[in-house]
């Protein structure tokens, strides 16, 4: 089959593809049942709406014109408020200023810089799921390693290199312990990694809001429990602070696309990389081929840790730069639908979040402008809804009755499975 | 859910349990010695004091001196009858039910005519009866030493879990009461009957989630989307009720109607792990991300404008004839909300289902062997499908006892968490249903110390955060299998397919 693929012209090729199984029909499949479900959950909670089909055979026209206007019109503001703003895109066309610049450019910041931490907690989740081990921890690893760099960021006052460089080594090893815990316990007494990282995580929330009002932490003279502000050194350097101060995209970019290079090395060429996957696929095989599962199950949740607490350190050093009570909110559930969106592949991980971050900016932005204020949670809705279906392509492709690839997707899903 | 693989004979299984028992028994009585070292150090001025009894409205019926001697006679046959049940189970057997049934009877009857003696009633009305705290302290630490001593000497495998789980109650009460040591505090009061009936309505619906999991791991399914059948069962029931303004019997129905959310979010687990074979704890994980999305969309689009629909009067709380009269023991299990009886009818169901129905034989069976049961014509799908969506239902009505139940308005995030910290109940209670009630409990009582406590330890050293982190270290320590050794069934989170 495939060498007949080969011969055949590109149109044709891609017109063949289109009934296939494969990653991108997945995913526009996914997204088009998000969008109906989506448009019908506006449809039966927006009043102006439910009133409307009230009177549906009265004016059934005019019923659908608003109702398609309105579902519309959210998801154009989703697509406006995270990607360009159209507006703003024909003002900079006729007059180019570096104010109109920034208009233009602030949605699209706001997506990369939203989905900066979440590419790099993201990797961090995909190792321990490319090893079969299923780290919920997320939030709790964040916030140890927020916790570690905050504390680096205001106690020490060193030249921005050494100090950022400190930042991250604290937070990797803050959160790799925490990680490392589940692990242990993992590995030694087969206690469930869900239900210990799980515990973890409120332990460590609780643990921050104890420490957040020690004077250890707490900002002076502020009694709701916000961190001193990290010295200006120990921040992540802005891109876009030239062209306007409200312009936020930071330096963490860099390293998120530096980490997902890296976690791509790890897997394809290291050692330690190889035998995580090798117990990922099949630990009793592992095991025979002589791989300590033990220790390897240990390295990953430590590595997984790690990897988290330096996406808590971006939050903090490049966003944040103070530690509030709700911090590392949904970012660590987040993340695991980011990495199981990304099906765990390193580059999969990276649009994953920035499509989470397009979701998160752009539906803050439809709450404020459309006319009915559609709550910003149908956005998240969307995006449970896509991960479902990516999760679970074989019902994606029973609905849509695709065709199995002839690149075996089955190793893929079974790679995302383990 | 652990790997490793072990080969068990009912010799194996014996060594096994008396080998727990030996461990439980030391632990009851390390904990004992603690406890007296803690109380030996007291500080001298120290007021802390436990107040016993029940709310002041319940009256209790007076006896007369001859009655009270034949009552507390029968209520001490009671007790021996349940010890020579637990101790001598080959030669007199009672079925374990009954057992407990006989043993809560003579708690009951017993503690009637003793609280008389010590004046409890006066005037026909129940007064609170305090104790100084170290007295106490020292009287649970003797005897915890005696029972753990007991226990590991002789190694009876019935009561090792109750014992355990009292005395680790006891403990942690006792650890309280020593952090708090070293305070001024004055008077610090433990009222320990509101607090044990705070305790019993927080483990309801501990008790529905942990059964709901016990349900599904035993038939082979993860059920890690407690949690979000919690949500979807919390928001639907109370919508409901809101809607009817709680009128007769719409109540009943939103509970069920809770219930039924839930075998739907169950249903969407069982045809996404049995019928696509996705892998069960990626599926759950998702099913929570989406019951948390939506409840949250339509409690800020619906809810927020239509505060009509997000209201509901209390479930009514029955206050058993006569039961509910029993000091301490009354008010804490006789006099509460409607749900909290479902869901100790619903543990004595499921048990009876799981270990007396045809259907719970071949439902176990498909979680430890299921090709063999497929091999003598069981159809392993059918019966994990059936158990999955019984669990769901089970979770929903669970989530309505978060609503409904004490009749509070829904808002996001109320589960807490609640519905993964079910699944270590499953886990520490050995995926029983008995256990399940057993550790529902005692994570019950950790959840209401530590939201009662705080009011009485706010001053004190030990910060509140700490107290309330309590009952997720014991979740950690108890997965960890510091209670013994844990075997889950053997086919847990194993897709079957028949080839």
């Amino acid at each position: 089959m495939s060498e007949s693929v080969e011969s055949t012209p590109t149109l044709l090729r891609v017109a063949m593809r289109v009934r296939e199984a494969n990653m991108a029909m997945v995913l526009l499949c996914a997204i088009s049942i998000a969008i109906v479900l989506g448009g019908l959950l506006i449809i039966f909670t927006t009043p102006l709406l439910t009133a409307s089909w009230g009177g549906f055979f009265s004016h059934p026209g005019g019923t659908i014109t608003l109702t398609l206007r309105t579902v519309w019109y959210a998801y154009e503001m989703i697509f406006q408020g995270s990607v360009i703003n159209f507006h703003a895109t024909n003002v900079l066309l006729h007059h180019w200023s570096t104010e109109n610049f920034s208009t233009f450019i602030t949605p699209l910041a706001g997506t990369l810089s939203y989905a900066t931490p979440l590419i790099v907690a993201g990797l961090g989740l995909a190792i321990g799921f490319r090893s079969g081990l299923f780290d919920i921890g997320g939030r709790g690893q964040i916030i140890g390693g927020g916790m570690a760099a905050a504390w680096v960021g205001f106690t020490f006052n060193f030249t921005p290199v050494v100090e950022i460089s400190l930042e991250i080594v604290a937070a990797i090893i803050v959160g790799g312990l925490l990680g490392g815990f589940a692990g242990v316990l993992k590995a030694y007494t087969g206690a469930h990694e869900v239900i210990v990282t799980m515990m973890t995580n409120y332990i460590v929330v609780l643990v921050m809001g104890y420490l957040l009002i020690q004077p250890l932490f707490a900002q002076p003279g502020i009694l709701d429990g916000l961190s001193k502000t990290i010295n200006p050194s120990a921040q992540l350097p802005e891109f876009l602070s030239h062209i306007s101060t409200t312009l936020y995209f930071n330096f963490g970019f860099v390293f998120a696309i530096v980490a997902v290079f890296g976690t791509q090395w790890f897997f394809d060429r290291s050692k330690t990389g190889f035998e995580l996957l090798a117990v990922g696929r099949n630990a009793e095989a592992a095991r025979t081929a002589g791989i300590n599962v033990r220790r390897s199950t240990i390295v990953t949740l430590a590595l997984a840790g790690g990897v988290l607490g330096l996406s808590g350190m971006m939050q903090v050093a490049g966003v944040d730069h103070h530690i509030s009570p709700t911090f590392g909110g949904s970012y660590g559930f987040d993340a695991i639908t980011v990495a199981l969106l990304g099906r765990n592949r390193p580059w999969g991980v990276f649009f994953g979040a920035i499509f989470f971050g397009a979701m998160a900016t752009g539906g803050h932005i439809m709450q404020a402008v459309t006319p009915t204020n559609i709550d910003y949670s149908l956005a998240q809705v969307i995006q449970a809804v896509v991960v479902f279906c990516v999760a679970t392509p074989a019902l994606i492709i029973e609905m849509f009755k695709l065709r199995e690839p002839a690149r075996r997707a089955a190793v893929n899903a079974q790679g995302a499975a383990a | 859910m652990s790997t490793s693989v072990e080969i068990v004979t009912l010799e194996n299984l014996r060594a096994v349990s008396r080998g727990r028992a030996r461990a439980y028994g030391i632990t009851t009585a390390i904990f004992g010695i603690l406890e007296i070292v803690w109380m030996g150090q007291t500080h001298p001025g120290l007021n802390t004091t436990i107040e016993f009894g029940a709310n002041s409205s319940t009256s209790m019926p007076e006896l007369s001196g001859a009655w009270r001697v034949i009552v507390l006679a029968a209520a001490l046959l009671l007790a021996g009858i349940s010890a020579i049940a637990t101790t001598q189970g080959r030669r007199f057997a009672l079925p374990r039910s009954g057992t407990l049934a006989v043993r809560i009877i003579a708690i009951a009857l017993a503690l009637w005519p003793i609280s008389l003696w010590l004046h409890v009633n006066v005037d026909g009305i129940l007064r609170s009866w305090t104790v100084p705290v170290h007295v106490v302290g020292l009287v649970i630490g003797v005897l915890s030493l005696l029972a753990g001593g007991y226990l590991a000497w002789k190694r009876y495998d019935r009561g090792a879990s109750a014992t355990l789980y009292a005395a680790l109650i006891a403990f942690l009460l006792t650890f309280l009461v020593w952090v708090a040591r070293g305070s001024d505090v004055s008077g610090l009061h433990l009222q320990l009957t509101s607090l044990l009936a705070l305790s019993v309505s927080a483990a309801t619906c501990l008790m529905f989630g942990s059964l709901s999991g016990t349900i599904c791991e035993r038939s082979g399914v993860v059920n890690i989307a407690i949690e979000g059948q919690f949500m979807v069962g919390a928001m639907s029931a109370v919508m409901f009720a809101s809607a009817f303004n709680g009128a007769g019997i719409s109540k009943t129905f939103a509970v069920l109607l809770g219930g039924v959310f839930g075998a739907l979010m169950g249903s969407l687990l069982a045809v996404m792990a049995l019928r696509y074979k996705a892998d069960q704890v990626i599926v759950g994980v998702v099913i929570v991300a989406f019951c948390s999305a939506i409840t949250q969309f339509l409690s800020s689009q619906v809810l927020n404008f239509h505060q009509n629909l997000n209201q509901s009067e209390p479930l009514p709380v029955w206050a058993v004839p006569g039961l509910s009269k029993i000091p301490v023991l009354g008010p804490v299990l006789f006099d509460q909300n409607v749900l909290v009886f479902v869901a100790v009818l619903m543990v004595v169901a499921v048990n009876i289902l799981l270990y007396r129905t045809r259907w719970g034989l071949r439902v176990r069976s498909v979680g430890e062997k299921p090709i063999a049961s497929e091999t003598v014509g069981v159809s392993v799908s059918r019966m994990r499908y059936g158990a999955v969506i019984l669990g769901g239902f089970i979770a929903g009505i669970g989530g309505a006892a978060f609503t409904v139940g004490p009749g509070s308005s829904f808002s996001y995030g109320m589960t807490n968490g609640y519905g993964y910290i079910a699944l270590a109940i499953m886990i520490f209670g050995r995926w029983r249903p008995y256990g399940a009630l057993a550790a529902s409990l005692l994570f019950g009582f950790t959840i209401a110390m530590s939201a009662n406590l705080n009011i009485y330890l706010s001053q004190l050293v030990i910060p509140q955060q700490f107290i309330s982190a309590l009952p997720y270290i014991i979740t950690i320590a108890a997965v960890a299998g510091l209670v013994g050794r844990i075997r889950p069934p053997a086919a847990d989170g194993i897709p079957f397919s028949r080839e």
